[in-house]
């Protein structure tokens, strides 16, 4: 019978802790953040018309924000927000605000949808290390490399 | 700089270098290093993360923790860590740059210093020595052969006890396991792709990415012709990462210089791509 009601603690105290564990992680304040500089790329985008667009990507860190702009033909998108840092090596920008300076473009849609969700407030963004001083935003399928590495 | 603190610090595990800790610029962060699995595990707040160095950056960092506080100079380092290829300082640079900013010592460069026209150093003071204030155990005719041959890795506490663990202990700490795999799992299957490692192609060395959707064999099947097309036209020594996202394929080339072009194709016009666009993305 003590054994059952030990197994019984044990097993409340386990999940207790899980519980405890969980909601820890889960409100853990973000760190800071070491990103600094300009980062930006170019390239080509062809499109599925078969079209091939130049399109270029850059971005700001400064103080623990961003400031963005991304280029594509000639949809031009600005955006800026906070950076914070995931405890995986990577970062997240919040997007607090973001303009489209032109859309008449024959953009593929699924890279408008980039676009535009890069711009919305409240969007996420997970940047992860993608090569040597390169970042690669994995919503928005944008790579950023270090001006200066 | 000074170059002689070799000296001053305590003797350090053999020169394989296997499980060194490494104290990083980030806060409260150590580093181990495993340069048989190319992987750092950074260890902060109580919580694991592993780095994939490759194999270049994990060459690298083995033979400059080979001799630590000795400088290193870039063609051996290079000699090192690209034993079977020509590359140039560039790749050396990015690699460089890529360790230190795993380290949290990209903006300081104190882990992993450069002496200039000399080579790199990488600083002692940021090892962590291992105490060792009790002799090695006599070997336990229970260990598996498979456990004899990996390599010298820091052993966790719990392993060498002989006892067994109390049926309390393991049921209060079954489910913070549970929870701990479970948000490692889905935080890999959610966010990180999964990488392969470098393929070789002429001039080209080639990483692929899967995710979204696209496995890794999948990958490297649509893209096949791509990759031989694009090798075929490299001129130099280049580096290449093809990924897939959504419906478009996505081409880096890396430059010596470390930035980057990209080239983005949407999947139905892959096999049409011209050999000018190709070449806009080569360095």
């Amino acid at each position: 019978m003590t054994s059952r009601k030990q197994l019984i603690l044990a097993l409340g105290g386990g999940v207790l802790l899980a519980a405890g564990a969980i909601v820890t992680w889960l409100t853990l304040p973000p760190t800071t953040v070491d990103l600094d500089g300009r980062y930006g790329s170019q390239g080509q985008v062809r499109l599925g018309s078969g079209e091939v667009l130049d399109a270029s990507y850059s971005i700001l860190f400064t103080e623990g924000r961003y400031y963005a702009m991304s280029r594509q033909g000639d949809v031009i998108v600005e955006t800026s927000g906070k950076v914070e840092t995931d405890w995986r090596g990577g970062y997240r920008l919040l997007v607090e605000k973001g303009d489209v300076t032109e859309l008449n473009a024959q953009l593929d849609n699924s890279l408008l949808f980039n676009l535009l969700y890069s711009r919305h407030p409240g969007a996420v963004i997970h940047l992860k290390p993608l090569y040597a001083a390169c970042l690669y935003a994995q919503e928005t399928q944008q790579v950023y490399c270090a001006n200066n590495p | 700089m000074n170059t002689s603190t070799a000296a001053l610090v305590p003797t350090f595990p053999a020169a394989d270098s296997s499980g060194l800790v490494i104290q990083t610029g980030h806060d409260e962060c150590q580093a181990i290093f495993y340069p048989a699995f190319y992987q750092l595990v950074m260890k902060r707040s109580g919580q694991e993360e592993k780095v994939e160095l490759g194999y270049s950056g994990s060459r690298l960092l083995e033979r400059l923790l080979q001799t630590p506080g000795t400088v290193v100079s870039r063609e051996e380092l290079m000699e090192y860590a690209w034993a079977d290829r020509v590359v140039g300082q560039g790749s050396l640079n990015q690699q460089i740059y890529t360790l230190r900013q795993v380290l949290g010592d990209e903006k300081k460069r104190e882990i992993i210093q450069t002496l200039p026209r000399r080579g790199y150093m990488f600083n002692p003071r940021f090892l962590v020595p291992v105490v060792l204030d009790e002799p090695e155990p006599e070997p336990q005719p229970s260990v598996s052969p498979a456990a004899e041959m990996l390599p010298a890795m820091p052993v966790p506490e719990v392993a060498v006890r002989s006892s067994q663990p109390p049926l309390r202990t393991v049921l209060v700490l079954l489910p913070l396991v549970v929870v701990l795999v479970a948000s490692l799992v889905y935080q890999g299957l959610t966010v990180a792709g999964v990488r392969s490692n470098q393929v070789q192609s002429g001039l080209a060395s080639i990483a692929y990415i899967a995710g979204d959707g696209i496995t890794l064999p999948q990958l490297m099947n649509e893209t096949k012709e791509l990759s031989e097309r694009i090798a075929g036209l490299a001129e130099q020594p280049v580096e290449l990462v093809l990924g897939k996202a959504a419906d478009f394929y996505q081409l880096l080339c890396a430059r010596p210089d470390g930035s980057a072009r990209w080239l983005m194709v949407q999947e139905t016009q892959l096999a049409s791509l011209d050999e000018a666009t190709l070449r806009r993305c080569l360095p």
